[in-house]
């Protein structure tokens, strides 16, 4: 698996809050291949955006990675300082927020905060990028002029876009895009899904972070899914969606409400543990129809049942 | 560009009310504090009550309330004319005070202003970017205790040791005796840099220590807790990790966030040269500071009705227009502001 481009082996995040330690991401791997299109799918609080983070080391605290390695373009970014990192951010791993409202400075033209990512990482002078800066915009769908508008005087796709401009404007070789059009409408949502295929297309590998399986499902070539901290299942998009194993999978598979067919959507029915004091078994049991005794005690290790599919569940388990 | 003039001309309009409110307000006061003028001069001397009417009508007391309140408006308003004095020395204009006394005032809350911005921001943006560390903490809680403060026992102390014991600063007045600045803006250190007289500019710094050092304590800490907290905020934005997520460098980011978190500051500002020129007045006085604040605390003494009310239309006049001035910086720095 050398010629990924992304490898997470066992990472683990923890927030160390005043009423206890929240195991955020507990004992991740996975990995990305070059231009692939990865979907980490997950509910709120399954720790999708924290992992996010902790791939570039900007968790923020309380947060501390405390185990675990990620290797990235064949570095071991664990080893690196916050200097390196800085080089790395930005320039090879491009991020895409959820909220496009909030993710520019109000204060800055758009140009502004273009070119600087350009003059920062490059070292070229305002002049020249600038004009990068102009083209960039063109790229991504918004006239040149708008260079000189402040964030307030754009909408929320135009927004969302130019943020993904700046992510974009340095060729980074991984793109994270952390629910980048939840806060949006529908038809943005398609504008800025077909802005980050062309990404794709040009050659970057894309990593997906959203609750929506359906738009993971339509995205991405694989899919991870999360549960409280834990990957339990990863596969590519077409085998998990028509054939989901792990039943928190199947949970959410059937929880997309399908416009041609009347059948009934079915909840997963209770809540997601405290992760705070997780239970040392498999952390989706209390919520398991199909749970065995072992589930409570025992935590399944990630198995992989199939070719590139892995699941961490004692129903797939031969004990 | 004409948006902003319109702006600007809206804004200014609201300084006539300001004025006519508290113009109001001073001169009811007046009234219904016991005494008058007159009778404050006369003190406890027998006056028959005859030359007691004819001097109440030589200041124009005998008139009913409505044309006093009018004739002193209209005369403020109209011609520019404050009045003449009721108490001694009798009968001077008192634009002439107010003239003279006015710059010693705008000298002292310039540098009170400066300190507290000072402290406020040193204080501020050391707690939160140390958020939770135990200077955070000390510096919460000094922003709490100048609330607690009063200036003139803040201003005794300090007067105490580093006036009295350790002699390092005046306690009383603008300028020693024998020392002279001649008059360019009434600013005492900026006319005596402009006269190139050195001595005269340390003598006036040597005085000023105290009384802005004062002020500035016990404002400076509103501005300790609303930098920090603003700051605090912005730290914790989703642009501010977007910078990150950039690989911006930290000084540059930590650059914007201040800047951002300026913006409710320079409003608070705004709000707060009210209370500014509130604790000039008792800074002047403990101070015997030659300015605005302690000539309307004197002229209380004696119900000088005009110089009073003088006093105070100029202070609201003051405040209007720092409004302004901070109403056009927000409109100047912050891009969401429409005009």
């Amino acid at each position: 698996m050398s010629n990924a481009l992304l490898e997470v082996v066992n990472l683990k995040v923890y927030f160390y809050t005043l009423s206890g330690v929240v195991r955020a991401v507990d004992d991740v791997s996975l990995s990305v291949l070059p231009g692939e299109w990865i979907g980490i799918v997950g509910e709120s609080g399954s720790g999708k955006s924290t992992l996010a983070y902790a791939i570039a080391k900007i968790v923020p605290p309380p947060g501390r990675i405390v185990g675990g390695k990620v290797k990235f373009m064949n570095r071991d970014l664990m080893e690196l300082n916050e200097e390196a990192m800085r080089g790395i951010r930005g320039r090879h791993i491009g991020f895409v927020f959820q909220d496009p409202l909030t993710s520019l400075d109000p204060l800055r033209t758009v140009g502004d905060q273009l070119a600087e990512v350009i003059q920062v990482h490059l070292g070229v002078g305002r002049e020249e990028a600038i004009r990068e800066a102009g083209e960039l915009l063109e790229l991504v769908n918004i006239p040149r002029d708008r260079l000189n508008y402040y964030p307030h005087q754009l909408s929320g796709g135009q927004r969302q876009r130019i943020v993904i401009a700046i992510s974009i404007a340095l060729r980074p070789e991984l793109l994270i895009a952390d629910e980048p059009t939840t806060a949006l409408d529908v038809i943005v949502q398609d504008q800025i899904m077909d802005l980050l295929k062309e990404v794709q297309m040009k050659g970057a590998s894309i990593m997906l972070i959203t609750h929506d399986v359906a738009l993971a499902a339509e995205m991405a070539n694989r899919i991870a899914i999360m549960y409280a901290g834990e990957i339990v299942e990863y596969g590519d998009t077409r085998s998990i969606i028509n054939a989901p194993l792990h039943p928190y999978t199947a949970g959410l598979v059937n929880s997309v409400p399908d416009l041609w067919s009347a059948k009934t959507i079915k909840s997963i029915p209770g809540f997601p543990p405290d992760l705070r004091n997780p239970s040392p078994g498999c952390r989706f049991h209390p919520r398991c129809r199909q749970a065995l005794s072992i589930c409570i005690n025992e935590r399944p290790p990630m198995t992989i049942v199939e070719h590139d599919r892995c699941i961490a569940c004692w129903l797939y388990l031969k004990r | 560009m004409a948006g902003l003039g319109r702006y600007i001309v809206i804004r200014a309009s609201l300084i006539v009310p300001t004025i006519l409110i508290l113009y109001t307000f001073v001169f009811i006061l007046l009234r219904v504090l016991p005494g008058d003028p007159i009778l404050a001069v006369v003190g406890t001397r027998y006056i028959p009550p005859a030359q007691l009417e004819e001097m109440r009508r030589m200041a124009g007391l005998d008139k009913p309330i409505l044309v006093q309140y009018f004739d002193y408006l209209l005369g403020v308003m109209l011609r520019g004319d404050f009045g003449k004095t009721l108490a001694s020395p009798i009968g001077k204009p008192v634009s002439e005070y107010l003239w003279e006394r006015l710059p010693a005032t705008v000298e002292l809350t310039i540098a009170s202003l400066i300190v507290a911005s000072l402290i406020g921001f040193i204080t501020g943006v050391g707690g939160a970017l140390r958020r939770g560390s135990r200077l955070d903490t000390s510096m919460r809680i000094y922003s709490i205790l100048t609330y607690t403060l009063f200036i003139p026992v803040l201003g005794m102390g300090l007067q105490y040791f580093l006036g009295l014991k350790l002699k390092l600063f005046y306690v009383s007045g603008r300028l020693s005796a024998g020392i002279y600045v001649p008059r360019l803006t009434g600013l005492l250190l900026l006319d005596s840099l402009l006269a190139g007289d050195l001595n005269a500019f340390t003598d006036a710094l040597r005085h000023i220590v105290l009384p802005s050092l004062t002020l500035g304590i016990v404002l400076s800490g509103a501005y300790t807790r609303l930098i920090r907290n603003n700051l605090v905020e912005v730290l914790n934005s989703d642009f501010i990790r977007a910078y990150r997520a950039r690989g911006i460098p930290g000084h540059r980011v930590a650059m914007y966030a201040i800047k951002n978190a300026f913006i409710p500051v320079v409003t608070y500002m705004g709000l707060q040269i009210a209370m500014l020129l509130g604790g000039a007045v008792l800074t002047e006085t403990t101070f015997s500071w030659p300015g605005l604040g302690r000539f309307i605390y004197e002229r209380i003494e004696y119900r000088d009705y005009s110089s009073i009310q003088g006093a105070v239309i100029l202070f609201a006049f003051i405040v209007g227009l720092m409004n302004l001035i901070v109403d056009i910086v927000y409109a100047l720095i912050d891009p969401r502001v429409k005009y």
